[in-house]
């Protein structure tokens, strides 16, 4: 048995490792269609069949494969839209830079998660209930963050997770969680402006558990 | 996440496709491509044929096709196993669409050894 890859340029540059030109034409014939193969995929992960999403729209499937198809110097907005319906989801264009690193995404997500964190703050205004809400929410998803960063961060370490380390990993993040919770709780100070000053410490126990994972 | 494994007679396959038939290996890399992210999304093997691009070809053998290339090439299929016990996808063999039966015939011995080694 040969070696595993992780994707379809890795399995052809180890066939193939002398041949450069032809991985950069392999690699600009993928690229050419990243927003086609990335329409299809999308269609997949709602589990909708061709037939279905060209019934929604009232094209034909034969129409909507051409678009799943398309390079993306061929396809145009109406095409985008036209699935974007289908698959009931909005549409939303982002430009990002050329040579945008992963730390570059990251931050960009991360401001664009601050962003719609504050939106839903702001839908509390004094409903009890609509905090309560919110705030179990905040508990969910401070979780499931730490959960997925100390989940990267094991690989740091070349290892691959065993069922008994994400077992570990998310009672490491429920207990970071409830700590950070109470400590906000019993002393949150609040600056003028209404934003909540985080305390140094109220980190600490979080950066000591984050520590000894690694 | 799915891993990638292929047979000699793949990678012997793609070689001769590579010096011969480029813009046809090119459409079924792109296809094989989809095929992966889409199993990421889909989970079961099985689901791959009615979301289109990929064929039964029995037996749990699977294909994808040229389909989707910016012009018309010949007919052909690049043939694969899922096993989603051990989340691999195993390239058993490609050929053109007049040798489908030989290259079916193989693929499933392939696959039968895959079976007796497990």
């Amino acid at each position: 048995m040969s070696k595993s890859y992780d994707s379809v340029l890795d399995l052809v540059r180890a066939i193939l490792p002398e041949d450069r030109d032809y991985h950069r034409r392999l690699e600009n014939y993928q690229a050419e269609r990243n927003v086609s193969r990335a329409l299809h995929v999308l269609r997949c992960a709602k589990r909708k069949t061709l037939t279905e999403i060209a019934s929604k729209v009232g094209r034909d499937a034969r129409d909507i494969e051409k678009i799943e198809e398309s390079a993306n110097d061929k396809l145009s907005i109406s095409d985008l839209s036209v699935f974007s319906h289908a698959l009931d989801t909005n549409l939303q264009i982002h430009f990002v830079p050329k040579n945008a690193t992963a730390v570059d995404s990251i931050k960009y997500l991360a401001f664009q998660i601050k962003k719609h964190l504050d939106d839903l703050a702001d839908t509390v205004q004094d409903d009890e209930t609509i905090e309560r809400g919110v705030r179990s929410f905040y508990e969910e998803f401070l979780f499931n963050m730490m959960h997925l960063s100390f989940v990267s961060l094991t690989k740091l370490r070349g290892q691959g997770l065993e069922n008994q380390d994400l077992k570990h990993l998310a009672e490491e993040a429920r207990a970071i969680t409830e700590t950070l919770l109470s400590k906000i709780d019993a002393s949150s100070d609040l600056s003028e402006e209404g934003t909540l000053v985080i305390q140094p410490e109220f980190l600490d126990a979080g950066c000591e558990k984050i520590g000894s994972l690694r | 996440m799915w891993k990638v494994v292929f047979s000699d007679l793949f990678e012997r396959k793609l070689k001769f496709f590579r010096k011969k038939h480029e813009n046809v290996l090119e459409a079924l890399l792109e296809n094989l491509r989809r095929t992966i992210e889409v199993l990421t999304v889909a989970k079961n093997p099985q689901d791959l044929v009615k979301y289109g691009k990929v064929r039964n070809e029995g037996n749990g053998l699977l294909a994808v096709d040229q389909r989707g290339a910016p012009r018309k090439l010949r007919e052909a299929r690049l043939y694969f196993f899922p096993d989603p016990n051990a989340l691999t996808l195993h390239l058993i063999t490609i050929g053109f669409k007049d040798t489908q039966p030989d290259d079916r015939k193989s693929s499933w011995d392939y696959i039968e050894g895959l079976k007796g080694v497990q």
